[in-house]
């Protein structure tokens, strides 16, 4: 919600014209210096083992079933089954100190997505919300938020809270799981009209319409009406353009779809790709349908699979976003709810472990080929470089070139930051 | 055109009290809608552009979104519209208010002020027994202090509406102490839940001295699976952040300790006190929350803000509706009788070329409608059914998915709150194709007869969806593409394009 700053009704209409200027001055030049900018979130539902993915620890009974595998930079290892990424570590950045408060799917997928826990008088937006509203750049004939295939818990912490609506998340939903040698299949809501309504009927609602906004414009030309009119023309816009075509991924030639991965997670991060290249600012990818990562059982086995949809889609992801020179603008962040406990439990599973686990970032503005922060011997304790949720979202920013300390209007009038955590520069250009 | 009254006599005709003592019939409080319209006028500067007063079909629309919550029946507005009577809007006012349909539309309001939004969508059904309990209490009327009262005492099996008022907010008395001042006071007290508020009003201790009414606030489990309800546990205290000592209950801005409960029954502590005379705050509060709701913005704005550094627009006018409040003995139907008969409510919104500062309220506010009056005004005026709310308290999917897309709590009134996202759902969506299409629509199945002409079909469309009949420019081009088509089959399709277009423009979205 955009609310008018408190003290404007007290204060004379006439300063505020003066006042503004600086400001759009300022916008306009933190837009140049982040022109073209995009952000890729990695969502990982029901918490991933960082045990058995970046933070292994082959030498300690907790350490499970996985190798660890030399990757491209020295001193970096990860687990034996993310082959691709090893390959491209000199692109990431890995963050092993990660450490919060919530054990909870529900709290720490809301936590972790909004840097705040649930159930304050403020209802905090998702970060992909606030990252878009910064990023995104005039209007556009694509959603600035596309979120690919959000599990339960995902959507629910998607809300775009006090920026309201407008900065909500696009969804694409995915067909149930494909089968074999099928791709999976994904769609989005509402963007073809209904085939009854062929283009002649569709151009004849179209001039109505028209002519009822501009009439009622005319006499009543208030915010909300013109912003009516405004949202509905992008809309049409984007029905109009060939934005359902990047959507729409028949077109890509079945070795490249069959690179990125069959399932969900693999085809998302191939549209993620086309969604870059016709700008869309922010997109999401989810890994673990509901919450797939929770492995409270029969973790190895699990987690085997998890990684090989996770290294090739990621990977194909980054080498072609590379190969088209959009990762030095792409910024990605791995990330879920919280890791999972180092001790391994009589299921052969693990639990829940907000205590220290490691997120991943990559790509543009990142300090690539970098680890930050150490678990001890066991995995569990952070023992350098401990950071919390709000470090991680400030981070983010950083790497984006968007000050985390941008403010925005909470009900109430109430200013609030993006992310008001520490910017590890360390891991940032 | 108005007239230009001296700040001074203003003052004199807000302050002065009754004539003579005990003589009722010449109180300050007799005719409180000139009283509002001589308080908003006497600071109109001369050369301020006044908007004329509002037709009966716009006044008929706005008043029944405002009061009703939904547009007007099109039966109901025909019958408005041929009534020739001078007081048939004050009747009109009088009626919505005495209506089921205020009681559910308030019920709706408040029960989004009341919860934060994830309780809202729970779908455990807690958020749907406040609402019943709501109500039930603006169906009788319940004078306001009374309903505040008894919210937030509310305990036992007997009251688990109010309950998620506390088990939402995870029965913490910080979060409890922060929503309670905020929408009962209007106070943004919570600012000083960690350091001094910057300008002084509010220090750490006050806010911590006024959670202190809540630390005794425990939840159990109800009866049902899923639901909570509340208890009271004497003897539990808060204390300041990072130090053990515990706080006092105290109410804000009062230096004196409150005086003692016999049974130490905090929340009932706090509740006399709030709706007490000498609460500056309380009935300010819910005076601006009022005028907010049928203007769109508070005196004060935000409405919830109405600290120190935010003074209203209009200082004496709302203390005068304030003091009028207390002396309706908190009757919500009174005031808003007052407001609604004033002339500035009943004024048009309509404005040629650049608007008037709204501040001065010589032009009516456009308003956008909440998800719940579009689609309560669909259901009504286009799928002639009665939807889920108005009628019985089952659960309805359609509606609940149509809430899920469209729902902005909290959205400014003045603002259009949504999206591309929302906007290709309204396109595209399930609810205006079943609208659109003569199949689902009650209203274009109930066209489909041979006698009538296709003004007449103009007439109905626009009455259902705009509250308005067609302009003479709007019948003569939309009369011709309604009579162009050839077939019959044609001719039915573009009725269903006309609704489309219709469903969709920015004044179907809007309370004029």
């Amino acid at each position: 919600m955009k609310v008018s700053r408190r003290g404007l009704l007290g204060a004379t209409a006439a300063a505020g014209v003066s006042g503004w200027l600086p400001q759009l001055a300022r916008a306009a030049s933190e837009a140049n210096q982040r022109d073209g900018r995009h952000c890729v979130l990695l969502w990982m539902a029901g918490g991933p083992s960082q045990m058995d993915t970046f933070d292994l620890k082959p030498d300690h009974s907790n350490g499970g079933e996985f190798k660890e595998i030399a990757t491209a930079v020295p001193g970096i290892r990860f687990s034996e089954h993310l082959p691709g990424l090893a390959k491209q570590a000199d692109r990431l950045a890995i963050l092993r100190g990660m450490s919060t408060k919530e054990g909870d799917h529900l709290r720490g997928t809301t936590l972790m997505r909004t840097g705040h826990i649930p159930g304050g008088p403020v209802r905090h937006p998702a970060i992909g919300c606030s990252l878009s509203k910064e990023l995104e750049q005039g209007v556009s004939q694509l959603p600035s938020y596309i979120s690919v295939a959000p599990g339960a818990f995902t959507r629910s912490s998607l809300s775009p809270g006090f920026l309201g609506p407008k900065h909500a998340a696009t969804s694409v939903g995915a067909s149930a799981p494909p089968a074999e040698n099928q791709f999976a299949e994904l769609r989005v809501d509402h963007l073809s009209r209904h085939e009854s309504i062929d283009d002649a009927r569709y151009k004849g609602r179209l001039e109505i319409w028209s002519a009822l906004q501009e009439r009622f414009a005319k006499t009543r030309g208030t915010e909300n009406v013109l912003a009516h009119d405004t949202v509905y023309r992008s809309a049409l816009a984007t029905l109009d353009s060939d934005a359902a075509d990047a959507f729409d991924l028949s077109g890509e030639p079945d070795a490249v779809r069959e690179a990125y991965g069959r399932g969900t997670f693999g085809q998302g991060c191939l549209m993620a790709r086309r969604l870059i290249e016709r700008g869309v600012p922010l997109v999401e990818v989810t890994l673990g349908d509901g919450l797939g990562w929770d492995t409270h059982a029969n973790n190895f086995e699990l987690v085997r699979n998890l990684s090989e949809q996770l290294d090739h889609g990621w990977s194909t992801l980054m080498t072609e976003l590379a190969d088209r020179r959009l990762l030095e603008k792409t910024t990605i962040l791995w990330a879920g709810e919280f890791g999972r406990t180092p001790q391994i439990n009589s299921n052969g599973g693990r639990d829940h472990f907000p205590n220290a686990f490691t997120c991943v970032l990559a790509g543009g503005g990142v300090a690539q080929g970098h680890v930050h922060g150490k678990t001890s011997e066991s995995g569990m304790e952070v023992v350098d470089g401990k950071m919390d949720q709000q470090d991680l979202l400030s981070t983010l920013c950083g790497a984006l070139g968007i000050d985390p300390m941008t403010e925005n209007i909470a009900e109430g009038g109430r200013p609030i930051a993006i992310a008001e955590g520490n910017v590890i520069d360390e891991v940032l250009l | 055109m108005f007239r230009t009254t001296s700040f001074v006599t203003l003052a004199l005709v807000l302050l002065s009290v009754s004539v003579t003592a005990g003589d009722s019939t010449t109180s300050r409080f007799d005719s409180p809608s000139e009283t509002i319209d001589a308080a908003l006028e006497s600071d109109w500067p001369e050369t301020l552009r006044v908007a004329e007063q509002s037709g009966d079909a716009e006044f008929c629309r706005r008043v029944w979104f405002d009061l009703a919550g939904v547009a007007p029946p099109i039966r109901r507005l025909r019958e408005f519209l041929k009534d020739e009577s001078t007081d048939k809007r004050q009747r009109l006012i009088d009626e919505l208010l005495a209506s089921q349909r205020f009681a559910t539309h308030m019920a709706n309001r408040w029960n989004e002020v009341l919860l934060p939004e994830d309780a809202l969508n729970d779908g455990r059904g807690n958020a749907q027994a406040l609402h019943t309990w709501l109500r039930e209490q603006f169906q009788s009327n319940t004078p306001y202090d009374h309903l505040v009262g008894g919210f937030l005492t509310a305990g036992g099996q007997g009251n688990q509406g109010p309950a998620i008022y506390y088990t939402s907010r995870d029965v913490d008395p910080v979060k409890v102490a922060a929503s309670t001042s905020q929408i009962f006071m209007g106070l943004q007290l919570q600012c000083a839940q960690c350091h001094d508020h910057p300008d002084g009003q509010w220090l750490q201790e006050d806010f911590w001295q006024f959670a202190a009414f809540f630390s005794q606030v425990k939840s159990a489990d109800g009866r049902m699976a899923g639901t909570s309800l509340i208890e009271d546990e004497r003897g539990a205290e808060v204390t300041l952040p990072d130090t053990d000592q515990v706080m006092e209950p105290r109410y804000p801005g009062v230096a004196e300790a409150p005086e003692e409960d016999p049974a130490d029954f905090r929340r009932r502590q706090l509740t006399i006190w709030l709706a007490s005379r000498n609460n500056p705050y309380f009935a300010r509060a819910a005076v601006n929350r009022a005028w907010g709701h049928l203007f769109g913005r508070g005196l004060v704005d935000p409405i919830d803000a109405m600290d120190h550094d935010n003074p209203a627009t209009h200082p004496e006018l709302l203390q005068f509706l304030a003091d009028y409040f207390v002396a309706k003995r908190f009757d919500l139907r009174s005031l808003y009788a007052a407001i609604a008969n004033t002339k500035a409510y009943q004024r048009s919104s309509a404005m040629d070329g650049e608007r008037a500062d709204p501040r001065f309220y010589s032009v009516m506010a456009v308003k956008t409608l909440t998800a719940e009056q579009y689609y309560d005004t669909l259901m009504q005026n286009v799928f002639f059914e009665a939807s889920g709310r108005a009628s019985e308290d089952m659960p309805d999917q359609r509606r609940a998915a149509f809430m899920s897309r469209m729902r902005a709590s909290g959205s400014d009134p003045k603002e259009y709150p949504h999206g591309v996202v929302q906007a290709l759902g309204m396109l595209n969506g399930p609810e205006l194709l079943s609208a659109s299409s003569v199949r689902s629509s009650g209203l274009l199945g109930s066209l489909d007869a041979p006698f009538f002409s296709s003004q007449d079909h103009l007439d109905v469309l626009f009455l259902a969806c705009v509250s308005r009949f067609p302009s003479d420019s709007e019948r003569e081009g939309l009369g011709l593409f309604l009579t162009g088509a050839k077939s019959d089959e044609e001719k039915v399709a573009a009725r269903c394009d006309l609704t489309w277009a219709l469903l969709n423009s920015a004044e179907c979205f809007v309370c004029p």
